[in-house]
């Protein structure tokens, strides 16, 4: 039950991501939440957003390079020693990255991993609850 | 002083009977020997007969590196490959290098041309000399090098890339003399400066070339190390370094013009310019056996001047270089084309072939990025991915290019386009 990712291909250069943020808006896509990796001369942005493919065509549509891909959210409950728990179930796993999906009342990681699948059934069989695209993005 | 005083200092009637003894004999070898030259001499109805002198030269074909690399890698050599016995090889304008080849007569004209050069700059057999070109395939390394040994002055066959071992060896050697790029002795002057270590060298001469430079470099040259510099010229296709070089006057280039008859044409209508016009430096090799070039055009902009110099030699002067009639840019005194980037890229299939090569003088050194678009096709949702890539462009443009290169990646159609001819190149390099 993977999310899909919007990755977007970001130049080192002044109001790049305001224009990720315009088109998104122009749209009416909703952004859950976002993480933005960074090297001297570009970033990647990872967005999970409300309509994933809408996001894709509609950024693409604009001339950027995107790319959509498979990662997992996990709901952890939101108070201490939380996320360390559902890091111990993954112990054995490479992640490659993850960053955090959180509002008021709950709490959720976004994790890329490379042994997806397996991942997946080891979390799930640590009590964690996976969420689907509707569910982070509600 | 003057290395050979009778071909440098030949009368102009004695160097024409010579000139033209020698272009009738070239033409009739090349004729006999190299298909390409035969079918381009009959293709306008010429024979061997039909070129009694060099007034005469004038009535060839032109021959240019695309031909260089239509006969690609031996087709245009005069001698049965087994009389080579080196062969050099420069950037073509696509995958291809260029390929020249040398006899052992060849080898020793060369060398002979690099001493005339070394001795117009104040060497002698007394000197130790550090080569700091590139040795290998380019021929500025070994040319200066076996100059330098024919003449017999020392010779340390340093090479390029490590500054701090090569002033240790100028100290401890007490090194007289150095042939490297002007850039690089501008490189090296900075570390001097820097290491406060000027007292202990015995540096005087210096013999510069493979890039253009400027009058003020040359003087700042010789103010930050207190010696004297001197500019040298060659191509591969024609020799390598020592084709001319400046005497202590500095009124332009001495070309050897007993083995190099030199001609400015006009690069749009192919025709024959005067004296002191600026134009295409054209050279015709009159004893080459390996390689030899009819009417080359060298795509190096200049005019020339006749007439004896100060200094006594009556080779006609090669004035300061204006530019290239061609795309060629010189980085690091690497030859390199445009085109041999966008191939790189089409050949490895990673990026879009759209690129820009931004080159600039950090230091006195050159630099060479190349800005690449990347679409998403060619890259996933991790760092490493894109970093990969970088490093990938990298390696496959210093293996096309020779030359070590930053590359950066761009979003995809942020590269300026342009109507008709694109311009894939932007020089910040103030010669000035």
């Amino acid at each position: 039950m993977a999310v899909k990712q919007v990755t977007v291909f970001i130049g080192n250069k002044e109001g790049r991501i305001e224009k990720v943020t315009e088109i998104l808006k122009n749209n009416s896509i909703n952004i859950s939440s976002l993480s933005l990796a960074e090297s001297v001369d570009f970033g990647l942005l990872r967005l999970i957003v409300s309509e994933p493919e809408k996001a894709k065509d509609a950024l693409k549509a604009e001339g950027l390079s995107v790319r959509l891909s498979d990662v997992i959210a996990v709901e952890i409950s939101n108070k201490p020693g939380s996320l360390h728990e559902l890091l111990t179930a993954l112990v054995d796993f490479n992640i490659e990255y993850m960053y955090v999906l959180s509002s008021a009342d709950r709490a959720s990681m976004v994790m890329k991993i490379k042994d997806y699948e397996a991942a997946e059934s080891v979390i799930s069989t640590s009590g964690f609850k996976i969420l689907s695209q509707s569910e982070v993005c509600r | 002083m003057i290395w050979n005083e009778t071909k440098e200092c030949m009368s102009a009637d004695e160097k024409l009977t010579l000139q033209s003894a020698r272009l009738v004999k070239q033409v009739d070898r090349v004729y006999h020997n190299v298909e390409y030259y035969r079918k381009r001499m009959q293709s306008v109805g010429l024979e061997p007969g039909d070129i009694k002198g060099i007034e005469d030269l004038k009535k060839l074909p032109y021959t240019t590196k695309n031909d260089l690399r239509d006969y690609y890698p031996f087709g245009l050599f005069a001698v049965p490959r087994e009389q080579i016995v080196r062969v050099h090889a420069s950037s073509g304008t696509t995958g291809k290098a260029t390929v020249v080849g040398y006899t052992r007569r060849d080898i020793d004209i060369w060398a002979e041309c690099v001493a005339r050069c070394l001795a117009g700059a104040g060497v002698t057999s007394k000197d130790i000399i550090q080569v700091a070109y590139g040795y290998g395939l380019f021929t500025g390394g070994l040319g200066a090098h076996y100059g330098a040994e024919y003449m017999g002055a020392t010779v340390v066959p340093q090479s390029t890339g490590n500054t701090k071992k090569l002033l240790t060896m100028m100290q401890d050697f007490g090194v007289t003399a150095i042939a490297c790029t002007p850039s690089y002795l501008l490189h090296i002057a900075e570390v001097v400066k820097e290491e406060g270590i000027l007292d202990e060298l015995k540096l005087k001469v210096a013999i510069c070339g493979a890039e253009p430079w400027t009058e003020n470099m040359r003087r700042m040259i010789e103010e930050e190390l207190h010696i004297k510099a001197f500019d040298i010229y060659g191509l591969s296709e024609i020799m390598g370094p020592g084709v001319a070089c400046d005497c202590e006057f500095h009124k332009g280039l001495h070309i050897h013009d007993d083995h190099f008859y030199p001609e400015i044409i006009d690069p749009k209508t192919f025709e024959p310019v005067g004296e002191g016009v600026t134009g295409e430096l054209v050279i015709t090799t009159l004893t080459k056996e390996g390689l030899p070039l009819i009417r080359y055009r060298t795509k190096d902009l200049t005019s020339i001047e006749y007439g004896k110099c100060d200094c006594g030699r009556t080779q006609p002067r090669i004035q300061k270089f204006t530019g290239r009639s061609d795309d060629m840019l010189i980085i690091r005194g690497v030859n390199v084309f445009p085109s041999q980037v966008e191939a790189a890229l089409l050949e490895m299939g990673e990026t879009t072939p759209n690129y820009m090569m931004i080159v600039d003088r950090v230091d006195h050194q050159d630099t060479l990025e190349v800005q690449v678009e990347v679409d998403e096709s060619y890259f996933d949702d991790d760092m490493r991915g894109l970093d990969n890539l970088s490093n990938k462009v990298k390696g496959a443009l210093k293996q096309a290019l020779g030359l070590a290169v930053k590359v950066k990646l761009v979003e995809p159609k942020t590269l300026p386009r342009y109507e008709g001819k694109s311009v894939h190149v932007i020089d910040n390099r103030k010669l000035e």
